[in-house]
């Protein structure tokens, strides 16, 4: 499926439709975990990514999800929802997806907005209430939204988190 | 969804407050906050799709797992103050070590003895030292009486090495750990260590460090003084992590033992007139009897211990029975003295031999103190 090995603790959960007889979409997902490394001297590359199973505080973590349509039929509005892990901290500008539209969260899920637009409230002592721009390590949760995977397609969306 | 629920107590929230306090934390820890070691971090990604037709299918979930590993730090170790010891004797050093690191880890001590007008010498302390330690998932208020920390992935009574009757350190405060110890809540991914006194100071945010805090002791011999009568060892003890890169801390202030040794002086004087006075020397016809003063002095600042005296007689003398005597002032005259019988109390005549070993109390000297022998010779 690709290069990377995924002994590690990934864990890929599949649930097969119910009625799968006659599969119209099915969707796959899995997740690569993968840490930013420097790279050695001589490649010249600052840094690169390899599969990992422990991470350090301060440690950046890139999460690939590769999704795959394994049905016979496209598999429409497709939403790839993932939290940022609870003791990371999302990393600005990261979170990619081609031909997705990425819409972040700050409050668990219940609201969700493209990156400048999120927002929200806060009371301040005097009482008035003051709408304030969501900073990246605000985000509690990623949303990739496709409108449709076409049968056999596959692809993948990625972010990044750092942990705390 | 996520298992881990730890760690953004101040995100979920769209209280106002909460959003305040969790905007001020996460400027202010980005720099100290640290997830303790052996934490689990789960990401779980959903994805719900329809089918062409628009009828929503069954979602699915992947996950993957990270555990955080332990960042090694250097100890806080404390310099024992100085002390004086007597030649022949042991230092104890007892030292306090803390750790401040995000998980439990080993430490190797060494010491050194830097030796001043004083012999070389080997401390001996225990090789190594484990400390558990953790941080706070959940920020620690003013008199909280517990904290809650990440869960350990380990079964087990002791969290990160922590268990009850750890001594922990947060925020520069130290506190015990309860009899009833650690709760671990493995769904919630998170560990309650009860406190048997409520947090104190100021309240300690999410990362900050829960360190273990112990105390091992250390002991220097004396060695032996060059000259003079006092030496010193200049003690410096260092703890190493066990893990790469090995921070090492050294204590700050080296412990200086000043080694203090006894110094006996020895002076002897004669009296020809039955011992009310006394002096180098005389002048005195045969037939008299001569009462000897061996008086000796301690110059140094330490007990001299099992002081004896010998003393042949010389030729032409005859001892005097019964006339032994001893005194531990100077002052003491000959009539006011101890009196001493042959053959007790360390007291002996051997030949023309006088010997006083009186061992105990009696021989051992203070600093400054002085063991006086009288006896008595009559000149043939």
């Amino acid at each position: 499926m690709h290069p990377f090995n995924l002994s590690i603790s990934a864990v890929i959960a599949m649930l097969a439709v119910a009625g799968a007889a006659q599969a119209k979409a099915r969707v796959v997902v899995s997740i690569q975990q993968l840490k930013e490394v420097a790279g050695p001297p001589p490649t010249g590359k600052p840094t690169r990514f390899v599969p990992v199973g422990n991470a350090s505080p301060g440690d950046v973590l890139q999460y690939v999800l590769l999704y795959a349509n394994q049905g016979d039929e496209a598999a429409t509005n497709a939403v790839i929802e993932d939290p940022v892990p609870k003791g990371t901290t999302f990393v600005a500008n990261s979170a990619e997806g081609e031909g997705a539209a990425i819409t972040f969260s700050n409050d668990g899920g219940k609201t969700w907005a493209p990156a400048v637009k999120l927002t929200y409230e806060v009371k301040l002592p005097t009482g008035a209430v003051e709408r304030r721009v969501a900073t990246p390590s605000e985000y509690t949760n990623i949303r990739w939204t496709l409108a449709k995977v076409p049968a056999g397609a596959s692809g993948k969306v990625s972010f990044r988190v750092r942990v705390n | 969804m996520n298992p881990f629920s730890v760690l953004d107590s101040g995100r979920k929230s769209l209280s106002a407050a909460a959003l305040i306090l969790g905007a001020v934390a996460l400027t202010a820890t980005s720099a100290v906050a640290s997830t303790a070691a052996n934490t689990v971090i789960t990401n779980t990604a959903t994805v719900n799709y329809s089918d062409a037709g628009g009828t929503p299918q069954l979602a699915v979930t992947a996950s993957a797992a990270v555990t955080v590993t332990l960042v090694p730090s250097a100890v806080t170790l404390s310099s024992p103050a100085p002390q004086t010891i007597a030649q022949g004797a042991v230092a104890t050093l007892t030292y306090t070590i803390t750790s401040t690191a995000n998980g439990p880890d080993t430490y190797n001590l060494s010491s050194v003895a830097t030796p001043t007008n004083d012999s070389a010498v080997t401390p001996t302390l225990p090789a190594s030292i484990a400390l558990g330690g953790t941080t706070l998932a959940v920020a620690a208020n003013l008199g909280d009486l517990t904290i809650t920390v990440p869960y350990d992935n380990a079964g087990g009574t002791a969290v990160n090495g922590i268990s009850a009757g750890s001594i922990i350190v947060i925020g520069g405060n130290p506190y015990t750990v309860a009899a009833s110890g650690v709760t671990k809540n493995a769904g919630a991914n998170t560990a309650t260590i009860t406190l048997t006194s409520a947090i104190a100071g100021s309240g300690q945010v999410i990362g900050t460090v829960v360190g273990e805090r112990k105390t091992f002791t250390e002991t220097v011999p004396s060695g032996t003084v060059t000259t003079g009568n006092t030496g010193s060892q200049s003690v410096a003890t260092t703890a190493t992590s066990s893990t790469a890169p090995n921070p090492a801390t050294t204590q700050s202030t080296a412990t200086v033992i000043t080694v203090q040794r006894p110094t006996l002086t020895v002076t002897k004087q004669v009296s020809i007139d039955g011992g009310a006075t006394f002096a180098a020397s005389a002048n005195a016809p045969p037939g008299t009897v001569l009462i000897y003063k061996i008086t000796a002095t301690n110059t140094g600042a330490s007990n001299a211990t099992a002081v004896a005296f010998t003393d042949a007689l010389p030729a032409y003398l005859t001892y005097q029975a019964g006339t032994g005597k001893f005194a531990t002032a100077a002052a003491t005259t000959y009539a006011s003295a101890t009196a001493l019988t042959e053959g007790s109390g360390g007291y002996a005549l051997t030949g023309s031999t006088v010997t006083y070993n009186p061992g105990g109390a009696t021989g051992t000297v203070a600093g400054s103190g002085v063991l006086i022998l009288f006896f008595g010779a009559k000149i043939n």
